[in-house]
């Protein structure tokens, strides 16, 4: 019954503390390992819609980017490669539609300017364009009808959202398609104007190019000159262009020779070459008598003095703290030192505008707000006449400088009590000054204030608190004003000694050791206590014995039949023969063991109790008389008991146990 | 044996087995320290050093260098807010991570104008197993880290863009009828879920989603990356304090965080003291209820 109470309870109470948990409003999250993989196929076709719209708005850096996510996307694995088909074919289109527009503009100007030499290969070129933009719609396509298929869209409603989001984007791949198309139809119109351009018996022009010099510094000017001939034959007052990588740069008529001659300047472009090309075509009346001609090509070469800037920067920065760096720079070719402009920036921003001639340092603030990272330190000079602007860069890493503490705490402490605490603070960059190093111990808090070498002092007092000893916890603070040191915190474990807790704690235990002892009978204390005090005459009373619980009762027994008159004669004489065992034992420290019988015992005490053990034998055989005889006691066994309780105990005297 | 001394055995061992299961069983409660099970934030407190705060009366007296972490899931009173104004006010930077919980009722008192949706925002497409676990992938600015995953989240309003930190992706949608479809009224596309601003001295940086510090979502993706850049430059050593006095507890826990009262109460000299004097009194008393004699005893005569 009373093992079922306890059991029933104590599983009630595990009971109710286990199901507690439950009791809980909906949750805000769930375990992931926990819940099984869906996929969206709407959502998956949805978001290939929008790239397809960026595809037919022309907008290949929004596709690219729209798609570059795609790795990010939660599909179904064995969707992967069909994903990575739609993702490479799309991209392509997107590119090819760019292109392909460009190079049918390219054409148009080419066809209208009789430019039948240029115009041919960049027709096959369209043409090639063409082909892979289709190749690459179809295998758009096909991705869509396996991803189709793996959504099981053919089983859906007709007016399904799923259905209707795979329909609305195999109608844009078709789009697609429908817009190279066009771009085809554009390309065959041009096709059919080329081959009108071709088929009339034009003549044919040759347009000759000189120029002079060759070798040119950006900003000089170079005279170009040539004639313009058909059949060899001079064509007058005719326009011929004159082109700077493809771009028109000045323009020269014809004399009566056909000769032509024009003058431009080098652009400061700072580019090593320059390709120099005369163009005739012809123009109004011409157009249908004339073909247009493209001169050779003719490479100038472009000199300037290209600057090489490097610089030598901290690669660690403080916000608010200054930075230096060192820029030098050399020049090829060799070129004569002229004052330069120059700008700092640090990211974007710009912190230094400086013009020198020469090397120089540079010390900067980084701004105190700057945040905490890599930043980079651009030192830029723009080009000036023959000399090509210059730019270098550098990486900053901007932290905070690591504080460091040193404070004389100690390591033992005695509360309440105050003592005097200095140290400092400094850090990489130097002593802080004005720092506030706060000091806290429980709930008191001391400030201090760093001076300008970084060191404080005062005096911290710890008050009054409820512990005894322990170990506790110091916290120390520094809050720096610089804003390119950082915060520290600092805690160190002490040892706390409570004087006056402890002082009442120890005089409680004190109290209390000299109080319980008193008491409550601690029985081995007393057992010693009065193995010093007993004494013979004790033994022989028994009253040594009362302060044994276990005995008590015994040995009031005893007392009684040792000392009283009108009990039994055999009781008193065992009572005596009792006592003078456990005297004996005590005397001697031998202890009658189990399996011995009182004779054995005796004969063992012989060594240590000398001739009393006569008379403690002879007493034995009177008990053993008693005990196995059957024999009745009678007064003179009493006083034969008694008088040799009295020798052995003269004995034990004289042998001085 | 009386009944009354079964009953009082049957007692002592009820309360001793029932402090010994509040001690030794583990919290399985949301967002609790202690709590080592999946919903837990054991892995990230131990990460950074959290301290738990069972009570805001426990917030350092410096802001500058704490930063505090509150998930608010039961209601602030006008005191704690005024506690958690004054500790932003001062220079603190409070991470604010909320879903479905009491986020706006503080926004509101520290004058921000940024709220959380309170619906769930949902992606199917840029997800993590289903539409609850949104990737997020695009950051500003950006950091080192490519990729977080959400778990059950929520979308925040009125941030100006220089204020986001991150962005859903443009598939993702607010569930406002918890119908889990979007449905035509409801808003999609890109939608922050990550905010920082400065409030006073102090920052403030407010988060849809607290499920990212969870045992079992810290070290999805980069998700521990993103957390430690909220917290901001690790060389600065700050104290992180999280909040649980604003998470709902089971009686567990509740019992878990006044046992470990009571015990911190007690292990103070003045009640170990205390207790000493009623065990030797109770002693005492129950020696001399007993009785028998004490020292020597006086001789027959």
């Amino acid at each position: 019954m009373k093992n079922k109470l306890i059991g029933s309870v104590t599983g009630a109470v595990i009971a109710v503390i286990m199901l507690a948990e439950p009791v809980l409003s909906a949750e805000p999250h769930e375990d992931p390992l926990k819940i099984e993989w869906e996929y969206s196929g709407l959502e998956l076709f949805r978001y290939y819609s929008v790239v397809l719209d960026e595809v037919l708005k022309k907008d290949r850096d929004e596709v690219k980017s729209q798609l570059d996510n795609m790795p990010y996307v939660n599909l179904p694995p064995d969707l992967t490669s069909a994903t990575g088909a739609f993702t490479e074919s799309i991209k392509e289109c997107a590119e090819l539609i760019v292109t392909i527009e460009k190079e049918l503009n390219e054409l148009r100007v080419l066809v209208q300017q009789s430019r039948i030499l240029e115009a041919n290969p960049l027709e096959n070129q369209i043409i090639a364009d063409l082909l892979t933009a289709h190749r690459a719609v179809q295998l758009g396509e096909n991705s869509i009808v396996t991803m189709g298929r793996a959504f099981s869209v053919d089983k859906e409603e007709l007016n399904s959202p799923l259905r209707l989001a795979y329909t609305e984007v195999i109608q844009k791949i078709s789009s697609i398609n429908t817009l190279f198309d066009l771009y085809h139809g554009i390309l065959n119109n041009l096709q059919i104007d080329l081959t009108a351009v071709i088929s009339k018996s034009r003549l044919t022009t040759e347009v000759s190019l000189i120029v002079e010099p060759i070798d040119v510094f950006v900003g000089d000017y170079v005279q170009v000159k040539g004639t313009l001939t058909v059949k060899g034959q001079p064509l007058v007052n005719r326009k011929v262009e004159i082109m700077l990588n493809g771009l028109t740069v000045a323009t020269g008529i014809t004399n009566g020779n056909g000769y032509y001659e024009a003058t431009f300047q080098v652009p400061y472009e700072y580019s090593v070459s320059m390709d120099v090309q005369s163009l005739y075509y012809p123009q109004e009346q011409d157009t249908t008598t004339y073909l247009a001609s493209l001169s050779p090509k003719i490479a100038l070469n472009v000199h300037f003095y290209e600057m090489f800037l490097s610089l030598d920067i901290d690669e660690k920065g403080y916000p608010g703290y200054e930075t230096t760096f060192k820029a030098r720079w050399t020049y090829q070719p060799t070129a004569p030192t002229i004052e330069r402009n120059f700008e700092v920036h640090i990211d974007d921003v710009v912190v230094v505008q400086l013009s020198t001639a020469e090397e120089f340092i540079q010390k900067i603030d980084l701004p105190p707000d700057l945040q905490l990272g890599l930043h980079s330190l651009t030192v830029t000079s723009s080009a000036e006449g023959r000399y090509a602007s210059g730019i270098a860069r550098g990486v900053i890493n901007v932290s905070k400088a690591v504080t460091g503490l040193s404070i004389n705490l100690p390591k033992i402490m005695l509360v309440p009590w105050h003592f005097d605490v200095n140290g400092s603070v400094v850090s990489e960059l130097g002593s802080l000054q004005m720092a506030l190093v706060k000091v806290k111990y429980t709930s008191s808090t001391q400030e201090f204030r760093s001076t300008d070498d970084g060191s404080f002092k005062g005096t911290l007092r710890t008050h009054y608190t409820f512990g005894l000893v322990g170990s506790e916890s110091w916290t120390v603070e520094v809050i720096p004003q610089e804003p390119w040191n950082s915060p520290l915190l600092f805690s160190q474990k002490i040892l706390v000694i409570n004087g006056i807790n402890c002082g009442i704690f120890l005089t409680l235990l004190i109290a209390l050791g000299i109080i319980v002892p008193k008491k409550f009978s601690i029985r081995n204390f007393q057992l010693a206590w009065r193995r010093e005090k007993i004494q013979p005459e004790d033994a022989i009373t028994g009253v040594h014995l009362a302060v044994l619980p276990v005995y008590s009762e015994t040995a009031a027994n005893m007392q009684t039949l040792g000392s009283g008159s009108d009990v039994a004669p055999v009781a008193r004489i065992f009572s005596w023969y009792i006592l003078l065992i456990r005297l004996v034992q005590r005397a001697t420290r031998i202890i009658l063991k189990p399996h011995q019988t009182l004779r054995e015992f005796v004969n063992g005490t012989r060594k240590t109790l000398g001739p009393a053990t006569d008379y403690l034998l002879e007493f034995t055989s009177l008990v053993e008389k008693l005990l196995y005889s059957g024999e009745q006691a009678s007064d003179k066994d009493v006083d034969t008991s008694e008088q040799l309780t009295r020798q052995v105990q003269d004995g034990l005297k004289h042998e001085g146990t | 044996m009386k009944v009354h001394n079964i009953l009082f055995i049957v007692l002592a061992a009820v309360t001793a087995v029932s402090l010994l299961c509040v001690w030794f069983v583990p919290s399985v409660q949301n967002f609790m320290i202690g709590n080592t099970m999946w919903n837990g934030i054991r892995v990230f407190s131990d990460d950074v050093s959290a301290t738990q705060l069972d009570t805001l009366d426990n917030m350092q007296e410096d802001p500058g260098t704490s930063i505090l972490i509150s998930v608010p899931y039961l209601q602030y009173s006008t005191d704690e807010l005024e506690k958690i104004q004054s500790f932003v006010n001062g220079g603190g930077t409070l991470l604010l991570a909320d879903d479905y919980g009491y986020g706006n009722q503080l926004l509101e008192h520290l004058g921000v104008t940024i709220r959380f949706d309170g619906k769930p925002v949902l992606d199917p497409l840029f997800c993590y197993k289903t539409q609850w676990f949104p990737k997020i992938i695009e950051f500003t600015p950006p950091g080192d880290f490519q990729l977080i995953i959400l778990n059950h989240a929520t979308a925040l309003h009125n941030v100006l863009a220089e204020q986001v930190i991150a962005w859903t992706a443009e598939s993702s949608y607010i569930d406002s009828n918890e119908n889990l479809t979007w449905d035509e009224g409801e808003i999609k596309g890109r939608l922050p879920v990550a905010a920082k601003t400065s409030v006073g001295r102090g920052t403030l940086i407010v988060v849809g989603d607290p499920s990212l510090m969870i045992n079992t979502m810290i070290n999805y993706a980069d998700n521990f990356a993103f957390v430690n850049h909220l917290l901001g430059d690790p060389n600065e050593k700050k104290n992180v304090l999280f909040d649980t006095s604003h998470l709902s507890q089971t009686p567990l826990d509740t019992s878990k965080t006044e046992l470990i009262r009571v015990y911190d109460v007690m292990a103070t000299p003045y009640p170990l003291v205390a207790i000493i004097l009623v065990i030797f009194i109770g002693v005492s008393i129950w020696v001399m209820r007993i009785g028998g004699a004490v020292g020597k005893q006086p001789q027959n005569s």
